[in-house]
């Protein structure tokens, strides 16, 4: 049940306690990992983790759970794969042949059935209520990793539309914790500094807004006054980085690789974010919720998943880095097996599918199975919470001992109820 | 039969428990057979219209797309999902296997069409394939590729050597038997929507109306998730392939012409389904501003069908068929979604006004 970087990458309590005491006593709400072991673990840990939402929910019976010939099963075939006995929906042709990297789950059930309230639960991992809002899985990853050596922002959510700095997902961690979010695969606008500034006008400037600042946080709690700081901070270090957005220095075949679409697009972007040192990247695909036109829906949108997701897997094994690399591919939930009247599926939390690859995960594994019309789980059911035990210790946390602190308060920081799925842990 | 205003009455009510893409009847009138979403194909006696089916016909795999009769005879050719094509001879409440092609297409076969003189079939495919068939024995004629790009809907024409495919594009592609490449090729403006990383609308089915003009209906999507779209049928010229009429036949909750079929006296039947809860059957001729006769008592319609006589029957969608989580009886069994088939008195357009 080891992640990858094996135990003397993971963390106990007492570890993490101490530190957490001592970064308190230094001056800040969830300023847990700022003593001399958590220094240790950011350091120890080169693990990085690329989250590949698709928001609104893939129905599990087009992609990873397909049920062909069935009374809900709908139009498409099934294929083999790469694992003996294992077919997926024939949308995904490529990562058929690439199952054999992957861990799926079929039995994934949980409760809300809502993208509202349902989303915030999935990527906050669900834990037990405690009247707190909990981060989520990214600035959770970002916050107990720190941000790699490269100081380039540690939790960067690649999206379509608007771009910014969205401190929401922090929660009780507070708001420098939050996602620095590239709308439109774009880096924050401005972002070059204008030719005119010399180096030591620039110098200057810099000073200036470090009094402004200084003057500005007296009398503020320190999780705010950091947060204004922290921003400008990410962005002078994206600034060293420009080049990372400039596409046009690709070569067109790795582009096309990925698709000339926007999830591809974005999921190259997410490559080179990574091995350029963000620690966590969360890409969005939005349009998934197919209430109509489900499966001409999903007929055009999951052959992009596939593409996408085979050609980053591809790259993560020819450059080394599936190692430390976690992928994880999912939603907020999947779709109704019942196929409505406007030729749709509906939200479906009883028994879907998601997926994973890379750091500490086992490859080749298909967990649980659904009934054969796919209306409900056939094995042990597996909540939100269950997977985040298990993505923590894969990325060498121990998430059963490992504790945010929000002010003086202990929090675990996956639910407590439950532990890590051992048959996914490499 | 009609009301006294010469608008078709809604006649008998029976419901399949198996929902159904598509029905057809047949040349006789002893036969409504219905495609299912669980390879079946369902035939009911329209004459006698109760639940239970007077024949099923096994065979096929995933949905049964869609189906045609050969325009004299009690034929019915049927296509299905995953790529099969089949013949069948009806008689007496039996369908005998006339022959098949297992993988006359690589997957999803979208559309069927039987030439006027019942000698070719015609399918257009996922795989961007359009094939035509020697309608006697099943024998491959022609295999064109339609750039491919995903083929939605196609037609014979019904004097000459020519036919038609339409795409998710909304591109209409003119062939001609013996040529490998298309004659020509128009794009229709509004069928096709790119968002969000989707595509979505295309051109849903095509008909000759005669010699001269082509019809092709669809919708006009206007964006992803739910089913927001305008449901339209052009009129165009043939060969150019110009539009010369289009009607508009609802807002944009009504979402697409999911079926269109002649009517009687030169005038045309449709279904549409889009939102929950909505969708209309509808009687028009080209040139009318607004279809003579609407009803919205069914929802979510995806298929229509004409007698001999004029009756004719509309296959839908129960009511409440959206719903997040489980829908399960008393018993606790999860319920799918049924199709209610409404058999439907003439109407007149001439009376009704």
């Amino acid at each position: 049940m080891n992640g990858c970087g094996g135990s003397e990458h993971q963390f106990s309590r007492r570890q993490i306690l101490g530190s957490m005491a001592a970064g308190t006593a230094a001056g800040g709400f969830g300023s847990l990992l700022q003593h001399a072991a958590a220094d240790e673990l950011q350091q120890a840990n080169d693990k990085q983790v690329l989250l590949i939402w698709l928001d609104g929910g893939m129905s599990q019976l087009e992609s990873w759970d397909p049920k062909p010939g069935t009374h809900y099963g709908g139009p498409y075939r099934s294929i083999p794969t790469s694992l003996p006995g294992i077919h997926v929906s024939e949308l995904m042709p490529q990562l058929a042949q690439r199952m054999d990297r992957l861990a799926v789950v079929r039995s994934m059930k949980t409760e809300d059935p809502n993208h509202s309230s349902g989303v915030p639960k999935i990527l906050r991992g669900h834990p037990r209520d405690r009247g707190v809002v909990y981060p989520y899985f990214g600035a959770a990853t970002a916050h107990l990793l720190g941000p790699t050596p490269s100081r380039l922002p540690p939790y960067v959510w690649v999206k379509p539309g608007n771009g910014g700095f969205i401190s929401s997902h922090a929660g009780f961690l507070g708001p420098k914790y939050g996602a620095l979010a590239l709308g439109g695969g774009k880096p924050p606008q401005n972002l070059q500094r204008p030719a005119a500034i010399s180096d030591e006008l620039d110098e200057l400037r810099h000073r200036l807004r470090e009094r402004f600042n200084q003057r500005y946080a007296a009398g503020r709690r320190p999780q705010v006054s950091e947060a204004g700081s922290h921003v400008y901070d990410l962005a002078q270090t994206l600034m060293k980085n420009v080049d990372l957005f400039d596409v046009d220095t690709l070569p067109a075949v790795e582009r096309d690789r990925y698709g000339r679409h926007e999830l591809g697009q974005h999921t190259l972007l997410a490559r080179r974010l990574l091995e350029a040192g963000v620690r966590f990247v969360q890409v969005t695909s939005y349009g998934w919720d197919t209430h109509g036109d489900n499966f001409n829906a999903h007929a055009t949108r999951v052959p992009r998943v596939d593409q996408a997701v085979s050609a980053l897997l591809d790259d993560l094994q020819d450059r080394g880095l599936m190692e430390r690399i976690l992928v994880v591919v999912m939603a907020e939930f999947g779709r109704t097996p019942r196929i409505n009247g406007s030729v749709g599926r509906d939200h479906w939390p009883n028994a879907w599918s998601l997926a994973m690859a890379g750091c500490g995960i086992r490859p080749g594994v298909v967990l649980g199975e659904t009934l054969a019309d796919g209306t409900d789980v056939n094995s042990e059911a597996w909540d939100i919470g269950a997977l985040f035990h298990t993505w923590y210790t894969a990325l060498g946390i121990n998430s059963q001992e490992a504790e945010f602190m929000n002010g003086t308060q202990p929090l675990p920081i996956a639910h407590d109820d439950m532990q890590p799925i051992p048959e996914l842990l490499a | 039969m009609s009301d006294e205003a010469g608008k078709p009455e809604a006649l008998t009510q029976v419901e399949s428990d198996r929902q159904l893409c598509l029905i057809r009847v047949s040349p006789s009138g002893q036969y409504l057979c219905g495609g299912t979403y669980d390879a079946q194909i369902r035939c009911w006696n329209p004459a006698e219209l109760v639940a239970e089916p007077v024949l099923r016909i096994s065979g096929h795999h995933g949905w049964v797309q869609w189906l045609e009769f050969h325009p004299q005879e009690d034929i019915l050719y049927s296509c299905d999902t995953w790529g099969m094509l089949a013949a069948w001879q009806l008689r007496e409440n039996q369908a005998e296997l006339l022959w098949q092609q297992e993988q006359a297409h690589d997957g999803w076969i979208r559309s069927l069409a039987v030439s006027n003189d019942g000698s070719v079939v015609i399918t257009g495919g996922r795989d961007g394939h359009v094939r035509l068939w020697n309608a006697a024995d099943g024998q491959l004629l022609q295999d064109a590729i339609a750039d491919g790009q995903e083929v939605y809907a196609v037609a014979v024409h019904p004097g000459s050597q020519e036919f038609v495919s339409a795409d998710l594009f909304g591109v209409l592609r003119r062939w001609e038997r013996g040529q490998e490449q298309c004659v020509s090729e128009v794009r229709l403006e509004g069928m096709h929507l790119f968002e969000r990383d989707q595509d979505l609308g295309g051109v849903r089915q095509l008909i000759f109306a005669d010699e001269q003009t082509l019809v092709c209906s669809g919708g006009e999507p206007k964006q992803t998730g739910n089913t927001i779209a305008v449901p339209v049928i052009h009129w165009l010229s043939w060969p150019a392939l110009e539009t010369a009429e289009s009607l508009r036949l609802g807002d944009e909750q009504q979402g697409y012409v999911f079926d269109l079929c002649r009517y009687p006296d030169d005038q045309w039947a449709a279904v549409t389904s889009g939102q929950p809860g909505k969708g209309q059957v509808m009687l028009f001729r080209r040139g009318d501003e607004e279809p003579w006769f609407r009803h919205t008592a069914l929802t979510n319609c995806h298929s229509i069908t004409v007698l001999a006589d004029g009756h004719f029957v509309a296959a839908a969608t129960n009511r409440n068929s959206q719903g997040n989580g489980a829908v399960r009886d008393k018993e606790g069994n999860y319920l799918g979604n049924t199709t209610p088939l409404q058999l439907f008195s003439p109407g007149s357009a001439a009376t009704a006004e």
